[in-house]
C-alpha cells in the first residue's frame, strides 16, 4: 500500500527478516521493500522504517490484533483543545481557519463517523 | 481522470491508467527557450538517485506498458507536470519572486538548504540577477516544519497572474488513487480470517525527500527560476507544492 511516500502493510508478528543495511530486524515484507528500494537507488532513512502491533499511519493509530483505529492520544486531546477554543461565547475566525478546522475534524471522522 | 473505485490499491491502478504526460509539439518547438538552454548547459541537468535500468528490468512483466515506458521516460529526461507554458497573453519570461524577510535562522536554514541542494545537482550554479528568455521564478518561503523544530523551502507556485500552476492541467494531476486506512483495514481483515490466531505487526517506510528525487524536463526547469538573496538559481527536480505550502503557511 503506499501514500506519496509512505508504504505500509500487515505482516504475521516474528516472520522477521534481518536488514543489513541498517543492521536491524523487520516485518520480512518491509525488508524486502527497503532491498527492492536500495535496488532502485530510492532513498531512506532508519528512522522513517516503523513497525508494531500498534503503529500511528497516516496520523491514525492501528491495533493489527484489536482491529482498532483511532486517534493519537495527543492528536485527540489537541483537537478536544481546539474546539474548546472555538466554542467559548463570542468566537469570531477567518473562512481560512474554519476551512482548516473542517480539514482536522473530517480526518477525525475516518475513525469516528458518528460524530 | 475517470473516478475509480475507492477501493482499488495503487498498485491495481497502475494497469489501467493512462501514460504520464509529455510536452506539445507547440513546447518543443519554442525558439526562445530552445536557445537558452543550448546556451547555458550548466543550468540545465536531468538529475536522479533513481537506477532506470534496474526498474525497467523489475517492471518488465508489468501489463500497461505504455505507462511504464512514460515514467522511465520521465525519470530519464524528466517528467512534465501536464502543462502548457505557451498561454495567449502569458509573457516569454516573468519573475513573480520577492524579497524574503528572514531571521538569522532562518537564514542560517536557507544556506544550509543551498548548500545540500547544490551539492546534490539539483539546484544549478548562480546565473546573475536576470532571468533569461523563457524563464520564469515564483517566490520561495522558509516555513516552519510541521511537528518539528525545523524549517522548510517552499515556493508558492500558485503566485501572480502567470503562476506555474494556473500552466497546469488540473485533471491530469488530480484523481490519483493512495491507499489509505481503508486498505489497511481491508488488508488486516483479511489476513486475520484467513489465519484465525495469529498475531500480526502493521509496518511503514518512508521515502527521504520524496519530490526532490523526480527530474523534470529540462523546458519546465526554465520555469523553475528561483531568486535566494537576489541571485538565481534553477531548479532541476520536482518542487514542493502549493498544498504544502498553503498549510503551512497557515499553521
Amino acid at each position: 500500500m503506499v501514500y506519496v511516500d509512505d508504504s505500509f502493510g500487515v505482516d504475521e508478528e516474528g516472520a522477521f527478516e534481518w536488514y543489513e543495511l541498517y543492521n536491524e530486524v523487520y516485518p520480512s515484507q518491509q525488508t524486502w521493500l527497503l532491498r527492492l528500494w536500495d535496488r532502485v537507488g530510492i532513498p531512506h532513512k532508519k528512522r522513517k522504517q516503523l513497525y508494531g502491533s500498534r503503529l500511528t499511519v497516516l496520523g491514525i493509530e492501528v491495533d493489527a490484533n484489536d482491529l482498532m483505529f483511532t486517534l493519537p492520544k495527543e492528536s485527540k486531546e489537541w483537537l478536544e483543545k481546539e474546539l474548546e477554543g472555538w466554542s467559548q461565547k463570542g468566537v469570531r475566525k477567518k473562512a481560512k481557519e474554519w476551512q482548516q478546522l473542517a480539514g482536522w475534524v473530517n480526518w477525525s471522522f475516518n475513525v469516528f463517523p458518528l460524530l | 481522470m475517470p473516478d475509480t473505485d475507492p477501493l482499488l490499491t495503487a498498485a491495481e491502478w497502475t494497469l489501467l491508467v493512462d501514460p504520464l504526460s509529455r510536452p506539445s509539439q507547440q513546447e518543443v518547438e519554442n525558439l526562445a527557450a530552445k536557445q537558452t538552454i543550448d546556451e547555458h548547459p550548466e543550468l540545465f541537468r536531468i538529475v536522479s538517485p533513481v537506477d532506470a535500468v534496474a526498474l525497467e528490468m523489475l517492471a518488465s512483466s508489468h501489463p500497461n506498458k505504455a505507462f511504464i515506458q512514460s515514467v522511465l521516460e520521465g525519470l530519464r529526461g524528466g517528467f512534465w507536470p501536464w502543462a502548457s507554458t505557451i498561454k495567449e497573453g502569458y509573457p516569454l519570461t516573468w519573475d513573480e519572486s520577492r524579497q524574503m524577510q528572514l531571521s538569522l535562522e532562518k537564514e542560517e536554514f536557507l544556506n544550509r538548504q543551498l548548500e545540500h541542494e547544490v551539492s546534490l545537482d539539483r539546484v544549478s550554479p548562480d546565473f546573475g540577477t536576470e532571468l533569461l528568455p523563457g524563464m520564469y521564478c515564483m517566490p520561495n518561503y522558509v516555513v516552519p516544519k510541521p511537528h518539528t523544530d525545523d524549517w522548510r523551502l517552499v515556493n508558492d507556485l500558485s503566485a501572480g497572474p502567470f503562476s506555474l500552476n494556473s500552466m497546469v492541467d488540473c485533471q491530469g494531476v488530480t484523481g490519483f488513487p493512495l491507499d489509505s486506512l481503508a486498505q489497511l483495514g481491508e488488508l488486516l481483515m483479511r489476513n486475520h480470517s484467513l489465519n484465525p490466531g495469529k498475531r500480526f505487526v502493521v509496518w511503514k517506510s518512508d521515502i527521504a525527500e520524496v519530490y526532490r528525487i523526480c527530474p523534470m524536463r529540462i523546458l519546465w526547469q526554465l520555469k523553475q527560476a528561483m531568486r535566494v538573496k537576489g541571485r538565481l538559481r534553477i531548479n532541476r527536480v520536482n518542487v514542493f507544492g502549493d498544498q504544502d505550502l498553503e498549510r503551512s503557511l497557515s499553521r
